[in-house]
This record gives C-alpha cells, sequence and structure tokens, in this order.
C-alpha cells in the first residue's frame, strides 16, 4: 500500500513534476509551504535523487529552525537567482542545504580538509576518514610506478607524521 | 486500571480458554471480542499506516506462543553489547513515546500478550536458574504499566529471588505498590528511564512525570529493591546540560548512589523507516532533526562529537555524586567508549558483572 498524500502533491506526482521520494517527505510540510517547496524543485529540476534529498532537507530544517519552506527558500535566492548553469546552481543548493541542515558535521569535515590541505600531500597520496566520521580508522592510497616512488611517498609520510598526528586527533 | 482501556481484544482460539485472556476478558468486558485465526490478520505496515500505530495501543491480541521467550540481546554490528537477555512476553506498550522504537518494529495492530503465562514463566525460570544473567522484560514493553493486565511481576520477582540471576523491571510508571512489600532478595532490579521533565512532557505521553518516576525509585530503594536509571535515549536540545543537570540533582536529592546498580546512556538512535511514523503521528516532535549520521548498522545516531559530550559530561554529572556506580554506555563503539570514557568497559573492573560474557 502506499503513502497517503494530498490531493496538491498527488497531482504533482501524477504529472510527474515532483518525485514520489520528495513527495514522501513534502507531504509533512503545510499546504503553503508545499507549494513553495514544489514550484522551487520544480524550477530547479534536479535529478530524482537530489529532490528527495533537498526535500527532506527542507522539511528537517523547517522543523528543526521553526520556519516555513519559504523561508528556507528565501534564504538561496543569491543562488537560484545568480547567472550560472542549472548544474551549478543545483550543486549549490546542495551544499547550502546540506550546511544548514548539518551545521555540526560540515564544520568539522571543513576542519578535516583543512588539516589536509596542510598536509600538501604529493599526487601521489591521497588520505580518506571514515563516512560521516564514524570510527578513527582512516586511509591512506599511495600510488606508485617503482620502489624509489614508493619509497619516495613512504619518506614524505614519515617526514608529515606530527601534522598528520593532527589529522588525526580531529578525528 | 483507570487509565488502561482497550477497545478490541482479538484472540486465537489457542488463547481463548487460558486463565490469563479469561481474566482480560472480564477486566475489559466493554471492549470487543475479536477471534482471529493467526496474527497474520492483524499485520500491518506502520510507515504507510501511522495512524494504525496509535489506534493499536487501544487493542489487546492474546494469542500464544510455543516457545524462546527469553533470548539474548543480539546486539548491534561493531558495537560492545551489555550481555542483556530480554523476557518477551508482552509486545507493545500503552505508553506512547515519541522517540519509541516500536512503532515502526512491530507491525501488529494490537497490544501482543502471550496468554500462555505458565509457559512464559518456565522459561524465565529455565534461563534465570541456567547461568547468572541480568534479564527484563522493559525491552519490548514497559514492565510494569501492563501488569495489572497479565499479572506476572509477582512470579518473575519470586523466581528471581531464587536464582543468581538479575530482574530488571523497566518502566515509565511510578505506579510501584504492587511490588513495594515482595520479598525480592535484591535479585530484582527497579529501573527507570529518565530524561528531563521538558522533555518527557512533549516527547514521552501516557508516562509519569519524570519526578514522579524518581519517588517511586526512592520508595522501591527504601524497601531494598537495588534501583537503576537509563538515560536513554539521550536527546540533544538547546539547553540540554543545564536540563540533564537538574534531573541527575534532583535524582541523588532522593536516592543514593549505594542503591543503584547501574546507570546506562544511550544516545537517541532510530531505523530510519520510523521517521515518516514519528512525524505523522506528533508533528510537533523536532527530535529527529537533529545532526543525525547513518551508522554502519544502518541506524541514525548523534553525529559522534555531540554523542561522545554528552556521555563524557553525563557521566561526570553522575559520577560527582558517587565514583563506584556502574555507568555504561548502550550500543556504542569501542572507539566512542575510549573517546568518552577513556578506557573499554573490559578495562573497567566495576563494569565486570555488566561486560564479561556469562
Amino acid at each position: 500500500m502506499a503513502a497517503d498524500f494530498p490531493r496538491d502533491l498527488a497531482e504533482k506526482i501524477e504529472a510527474q513534476k515532483i518525485s514520489y521520494g520528495a513527495a514522501l517527505s513534502l507531504r509533512f510540510l503545510d499546504e503553503t509551504g508545499r507549494e513553495a517547496a514544489c514550484a522551487f524543485l520544480e524550477e530547479l529540476r534536479p535529478s530524482s535523487s537530489l529532490m528527495k534529498e533537498f526535500a527532506q532537507h527542507m522539511v528537517d530544517i523547517s522543523k528543526k529552525d521553526g520556519i516555513t519552506a519559504g523561508e528556507i527558500i528565501d534564504g538561496l535566492k543569491d543562488i537560484t537567482r545568480a547567472r550560472s548553469s542549472r548544474k551549478i546552481k543545483t550543486e549549490k543548493v546542495r551544499h547550502a542545504l546540506r550546511v544548514r541542515r548539518f551545521p555540526l558535521l560540515t564544520e568539522k569535515e571543513n576542519e578535516l580538509k583543512d588539516a589536509v590541505k596542510k598536509l600538501s600531500l604529493s599526487q601521489n597520496l591521497s588520505l580518506n576518514y571514515p563516512e560521516n566520521m564514524e570510527g578513527k580508522k582512516v586511509s591512506l592510497v599511495i600510488r606508485f610506478k617503482n620502489i624509489a616512488e614508493l619509497q619516495k611517498s613512504l619518506d614524505e609520510i614519515k617526514k608529515k607524521s606530527d601534522q598528520l598526528d593532527e589529522f588525526l586527533e580531529i578525528l | 486500571m483507570n487509565s488502561l482501556k482497550f477497545s478490541e481484544i482479538y484472540f486465537t482460539p489457542d488463547a481463548e480458554n487460558l486463565t490469563l485472556s479469561k481474566k482480560i476478558f472480564s477486566l475489559f468486558k466493554s471492549a470487543r471480542k475479536i477471534p482471529v485465526a493467526s496474527a497474520k490478520e492483524l499485520y500491518f505496515a506502520p510507515q504507510n499506516t501511522p495512524e494504525e500505530v496509535t489506534r493499536a495501543k487501544k487493542a489487546l491480541f492474546l494469542t500464544v506462543k510455543k516457545n524462546n521467550f527469553i533470548e539474548k540481546c543480539p546486539g548491534t554490528r561493531g558495537h560492545l553489547c551489555c550481555n542483556y537477555f530480554v523476557a518477551k512476553n508482552i509486545l507493545g506498550c500503552p505508553a506512547d513515546c515519541s522517540y519509541c522504537y516500536l512503532q515502526a518494529y512491530l507491525n501488529t495492530r494490537a497490544i501482543t500478550v502471550f496468554a500462555n503465562t505458565d509457559d512464559f514463566l518456565r522459561d524465565f525460570e529455565r534461563a534465570a536458574s541456567r547461568q547468572t544473567i541480568r534479564i527484563g522484560t522493559g525491552e519490548f514493553s514497559d514492565s510494569l504499566l501492563m501488569d495489572d493486565v497479565v499479572n506476572v511481576n509477582k512470579s518473575l520477582i519470586e523466581i528471581s529471588s531464587k536464582t543468581n540471576s538479575l530482574l530488571e523491571l523497566k518502566t515509565k510508571s511510578a505506579d510501584v505498590n504492587n511490588i513495594l512489600k515482595l520479598n525480592h532478595r535484591e535479585r530484582t532490579v527497579m529501573a527507570w528511564s529518565l530524561n528531563p521533565p521538558e522533555l518527557s512532557e512533549t516527547e514521552e505521553k501516557d508516562t509519569a512525570l519524570p519526578l514522579e518516576r524518581i519517588n517511586a525509585a526512592a520508595r522501591c530503594a527504601e524497601n531494598g529493591y537495588p534501583v537503576a536509571f537509563h538515560f536513554d535515549p539521550l536527546i540533544y536540545f538547546e539547553g540540554w546540560e543545564k536540563a540533564y543537570n537538574e534531573i541527575i540533582e534532583r535524582l541523588f536529592t532522593e536516592i543514593s548512589p549505594e542503591h543503584i546498580a547501574w546507570v546506562s546512556l544511550g544516545a537517541l538512535r532510530y531505523d530510519p523507516t520510523i521517521k515518516p511514523v514519528v512525524y505523522s503521528r506528533f508533528p510537533d516532535s523536532k527530535i529527529l532533526c537533529g545532526e543525525f549520521i547513518r551508522g554502519d548498522d544502518g541506524k541514525n545516531r548523534y553525529l559522534k562529537y555531540i554523542r561522545m559530550e554528552m556521555f563524557s559530561k553525563i557521566r561526570a554529572m553522575l559520577e560527582k555524586h558517587g565514583q563506584n556506580m556502574q555507568v555504561y554506555l548502550c550500543m556504542e563503539s569501542p572507539e566512542i567508549w575510549k573517546q568518552s570514557f577513556g578506557k573499554l568497559p573490559h578495562d573497567i573492573p566495576r563494569l565486570d558483572p555488566i561486560f564479561k560474557t556469562p
């Protein structure tokens, strides 16, 4: 059995303007909120999965911060009104909604990115932290063509062990 | 009993003439009695019809369970397990907490009562006698709220008093009159879930006020029962630190630490399928809008920095009142133990009775 949708949303799903996944979240907004959110999503036309993600974030932010969907969308108008491609706008909206939905997570991610930047690892090395920062295990990828390259990378890691420690401290 | 009302009582043929069923039929004379062939007739999908979850709290389903009343808590992959055993004689709860996992976990349109009480008690006795375990009835229901209906606590306490195991009766009720004077031999631990009053007021419908729970705990402690507290789910909100500190301070004005068997801490976690049910049933609740990430076990949990902060600060609030209490984390990874408590439970000797595998 499918979920119950208000008529306005059911019509949008039927007309394929709003994805089913997005509607599952949007049904928790009031009618004005749904209208604003649908208009926004219809204009931006993100992929179905992004539409679902944006809808979820809008509903959660609306509840968390006690504001309407319209107010959230207003806060994005610098992005949506800019002269840039739909693809770029979509990426920026995605980032902005995520920062607002997960302020501490994005702050910690930025700290980690800064720490990686500070390490200024050579192109043959890349450092990855656990998804969502659960756990403390990181992975270091070393790309090499020969033993000399491998040795060079290992020397670099050894030399930067203090900065690597700083990176690990954040986790 | 005044507060418990059921409009429908479903029953399977094998349960109809059992003593407990007859008692329940006579307790709720005005309820419609509806025979069903099996539980399957009552199945529903909570995510699609959340209103049925509300209705299910006003109906009983009397049936028979053949075996496996007692199960070891399966724990969660990658998380440390506290070796708890779960006794299942009721599935469902008349209280209505917004965060309750049972809302999406149970899929029967009624609170299920296994009416073959003798079989349940036999299983319980076997499990509690075979080895020294911690075992409780408060995982799939509230241990006290339904006891006027099922009347098993007296027997459970008596059986436990003859074993080395510990029975935990976990509740959000404050009505302890029926159990106060029983001969428990300190083998029953009376336990309460606690949250600050401001949270409880909005998120824990049809339960006793937290201060009433503390008073009930104090009465049990006066009557020799070890008591326990579960700060689970801990909920992160603006002002959480002050609010939790106040309830903890209040707790220790009423109860001395030596009466406390254990205190568990567990941050709010949920299966994502519960979210639409909560949003539908509790439109004003904001608790699922925190910074949750998807854990390895598929459950949503607070970002670890939030969990670590809450665990370490609340532990300090508790240990200010006594250093020897068994304070432990529920369903957390070794990393979080180390980062919040500085140690793994196996390196904290006073937690051996909980974390050493029986």
